[in-house]
């Protein structure tokens, strides 16, 4: 069950960031990741260029035609495919959402982030109607307090529970280590905490989430 | 934390990439038309192509041969189908400048 694509039309909501970090801790426990970077950005390209030595790939040669011979080339070489979509809603993302076994649509506790991200939903809905199969997606709340929800945060998790959304229980907080790894091009392990505030809180976050994320493909 | 395992070892060995499957594949344009009512619309401009090979900076070159030389040099031209910068390194070459 090794695709994994991390979407939400909304720029800003956290694809990079959940993605860089899901991945690059799984490869920390000695899974096998690729990542396609698909965002015109190559956020994660250009964190790959720096001088880390986490094993996960990076590819960010992907384009609307090329996605799905990608897609299906990588799956069966690696346990975990992860491929982190631009913030449009956009072709590629119809044809990733297509061959994903699981959907991550991360937002922060925002209107216009949980209208987008069902927009998303919606996509995904239809695709299940026309493959006739279940495409399983999780609603991710991220750069929350680690302390205190806000009361927006409470509002849209009780919209959510109401409307039967599927989310991760655990969320990816808002941390400074999350940042670092983009500024130093390096994994959560490699960050040096005498540098970075809250880095062992950071990493029990980010293995919480993945350790979430493993059950959810497991079962 | 690159010490800390959390038992991860046994779940993760128990994902593995995907096998050959035989489920039906269904055509990117049938996703697509899925997409496109959706509003996931394609982003990618088409390129319009061009014919012109890129090519080195070019330069003027102004010459009045005399009238003879100038004949054989379009005849040569004409022959072999040309342009003047091409038949002036054919030329070359074939004098080895």
């Amino acid at each position: 069950m090794p695709v994994i694509a991390v979407a939400n039309p909304k720029g800003g909501a956290g694809k990079s960031t959940t993605t860089l970090v899901l991945a690059t801790t799984l490869a920390a426990q000695g899974a096998t990741v690729t990542i396609l970077d698909c965002d015109r950005n190559q956020p994660i390209v250009n964190w790959r260029g720096g001088g880390s030595k986490n094993p996960v790939q990076v590819d960010g040669e992907v384009t609307e035609s090329n996605i799905t011979s990608k897609l299906d080339a990588y799956r069966k070489e690696r346990q975990f495919v992860f491929v982190d979509l631009e913030g449009t809603a956009s072709r590629m993302m119809s044809r990733a959402l297509a061959r994903a076994q699981l959907v991550i649509i991360p937002i922060q506790a925002s209107p216009t982030d949980a209208e987008l991200a069902a927009k998303a939903v919606n996509l995904i809905q239809e695709e299940e109607e026309l493959l006739e199969k279940k495409i399983p997606f999780r609603i991710l709340f991220t750069r929350t307090s680690p302390q205190i929800p806000t009361r927006l945060e409470k509002k849209i998790l009780a919209q959510l529970k109401g409307g039967d959304v599927p989310h991760f229980t655990n969320h990816l907080n808002e941390r400074a280590a999350y940042k670092s790894v983009f500024y130093d091009q390096l994994d959560l392990n490699e960050l040096d905490a005498s540098e970075v505030n809250g880095l062992p809180q950071a990493r029990e976050n980010a293995l919480r989430l993945a350790e979430e994320l493993i059950d959810l493909v497991v079962t | 934390m690159s010490e800390r395992t959390l038992g991860f070892g046994s779940k993760l060995s128990k994902i593995k990439p995907a096998e050959e499957t035989d489920e039906p594949v269904v055509p990117d344009h049938k996703i697509d038309e899925v997409g496109d009512r959706a509003g996931f619309v394609s982003r990618e401009p088409v390129q319009r192509m061009t014919r012109r090979k890129p090519a080195e900076p070019s330069a003027n070159l102004n010459i009045r041969p005399p009238i003879t030389t100038f004949n054989r040099f379009l005849q040569f031209c004409e022959a072999n189908r040309m342009s003047y910068p091409e038949a002036l390194k054919e030329l070359m070459d074939r004098a080895k400048v």
